[in-house]
Formats: C-alpha cells, structure tokens, sequence
C-alpha cells in the first residue's frame, strides 16, 4: 500500500528540485518554472495530508483539495504578471539574464 | 492485486515526476525545459487522481499544464533572440556547486523529518469531490474564493498595463 511518506517524498524532491533551479539559474524563465515546482510541490502535499490524515470535522475533509486550488489559481495569476514584466525587461534591456538587469545595483 | 497495480501506478507516475523534475533543473536548452516541465505537471496530475482528487487533478491538466505552460512556452519564444540560439546563460557548472549543495542539503533535511514523523493516518476514503468542494467554496472558504477571483482581475489588469505601448501621438 502506497503510504502518506511516499507522496511526501515525492513533494520534497520537486521541492528541492525547484529550489535548486530558482538558485542557479540565470534565465528568468528558468527561474519561473523552478517556481512552479515549488507550488506544485506544496499542492500535492496538501492533497496528499487530505487523503491520508484525519480532519478535524468531517466537514473539512477536503480542504486540502481547496488549498490545492487556490495554489492552482495563485500559480496561474503570478505566471501572467511574470511573464508581462519578463516581456518588458526584455523591451528595455534586450536580455533575459537576471545578471545584466543590474541598474539598481550599488 | 489491486494493491499491486496502485503500486505499479505509483511507481509510474511518481519516477516521471521525479525524473521530469530533475531534468527541468538540468537541462540547459529552455525549451526542453519547459516539455520535461510538461511531463512533471501532467505527472502531478496523476498522482492527484490517485489521492481521490478528481477535480482538483483535471484543474491541474487544464489550468497548469495546458494554461500556464502554454504562456511560458509564449514567452520563450517573444524572449528569444532569433540570430542566437543561445538560452543558457548559468556559466559554468562551478558555480552551480552552491546552490546544488544547498537544495541537497535541504532535501536530506526534508526526507528525514518525513520518515521520522508519526504522522496520524486515517483509513483513505474516495469518491467524486465535486459537491463536497461546492459545498466548503460556498460555506466556510466563501471570502477566499471571491477574494481570489478579485486577484485574478488584478493580475489581468496588471499584466495588460505592464506590456501595453503607449500611443504616440
């Protein structure tokens, strides 16, 4: 029988995986989907702890799943303003690499 | 034989998580990146379908895999410069050593809190979700679902405004 502990696993490794693109990666689209397999991570966590562990009412029960789709539906908001601000970095600089955005800097 | 098969499944569905996952870290050309991300969204949605949640795994494939990586992959392509193939712009896997060590790191810490927590378990039920969601939408997370629908408008209204041109006149 397929426990809780393997679906976690499964979540800590997209989340390390995501966490680990979003550092050492300097393409700002890379960057955005090392972010989408954080999100994705903690939804399937929250599914998973639905399924598998006692609510506090029956009632509840499938707040997980509710959690699930608000992360679904924040993850598809932030996408779009991301991507509209990585179209305009790219109209002022010419570039999508995080390093040349540096006008702030110092 | 039932258990064998949801055993099978898991396997499946969870190695090409896995696998797609580390190949969208690795990969350096982007848009091979975004198919291997393709393939882990569509794997995520699998494993929903296997923890009983149907609705939120179809939300998944439409919303997330046949929504949000359709304009990543949008923006690939409006972000390319087409005389240059040139993508990857991480320099040299030298510098890759910290941030590697730092998502091993917190993957070691991670998989040891999870095998070594007494999680309280339940006996797992599952059936069709749509009306128990219906009902805790409209009941108890009623102000999270009106604010997120507002949010939505927000971040379309942002998004044309980032992007728009101006006019000259």
């Amino acid at each position: 029988m397929v426990g809780l502990k393997a679906y976690l696993m499964i979540g800590a490794v997209l989340f390390a995986a995501g966490l680990t693109c979003i550092l050492i990666r300097r393409n700002i689209i890379h960057i955005l989907m090392g972010v989408e397999l954080v999100l994705n991570a903690a939804a399937l966590n929250f599914v998973a702890f639905a399924y598998f562990t006692p609510a506090k009412e029956p009632a509840l029960a499938l707040s997980g799943h509710v959690v699930a789709l608000f992360v679904i539906a924040l993850a598809a908001a932030e996408a779009a303003v991301a991507l509209a601000l990585v179209l305009a970095v790219f109209r002022l600089y010419q570039t999508v690499n995080v390093d040349s955005v540096r006008e702030l800097k110092g | 034989m039932k258990d064998l098969l949801s055993q099978v499944a898991f396997l499946g569905f969870g190695g090409m998580v896995v696998i797609s996952a580390l190949l969208v870290v690795f990969l350096k050309n982007l848009l091979h990146a975004a198919v291997a991300l393709f393939f882990c969204l569509s794997g995520v949605a699998a494993l929903y379908v296997m923890l009983g949640a149907d609705f939120v795994g179809l939300a998944q494939l439409m919303i997330y895999a046949g929504g949000i990586l359709v304009l990543i992959i949008f923006g690939v392509f409006l972000t390319a410069k087409i005389y240059t193939v040139k993508y990857d712009f991480s320099g040299a896997p030298l510098h890759w050593v910290p941030g590697i060590g730092i998502g091993a790191a917190l993957f070691g810490v991670m998989m040891m809190v999870i095998s070594k927590t007494e999680w309280p378990l339940k006996t797992p039920t599952s059936g069709p979700t749509v009306r128990g969601l219906a009902e805790l939408f409209l009941t108890k997370y009623l102000l999270p679902f009106e604010l997120i629908s507002l949010l939505l408008l927000f971040a379309m209204i942002g998004a044309v405004s980032l992007v728009r041109k101006e006019l000259k006149e």
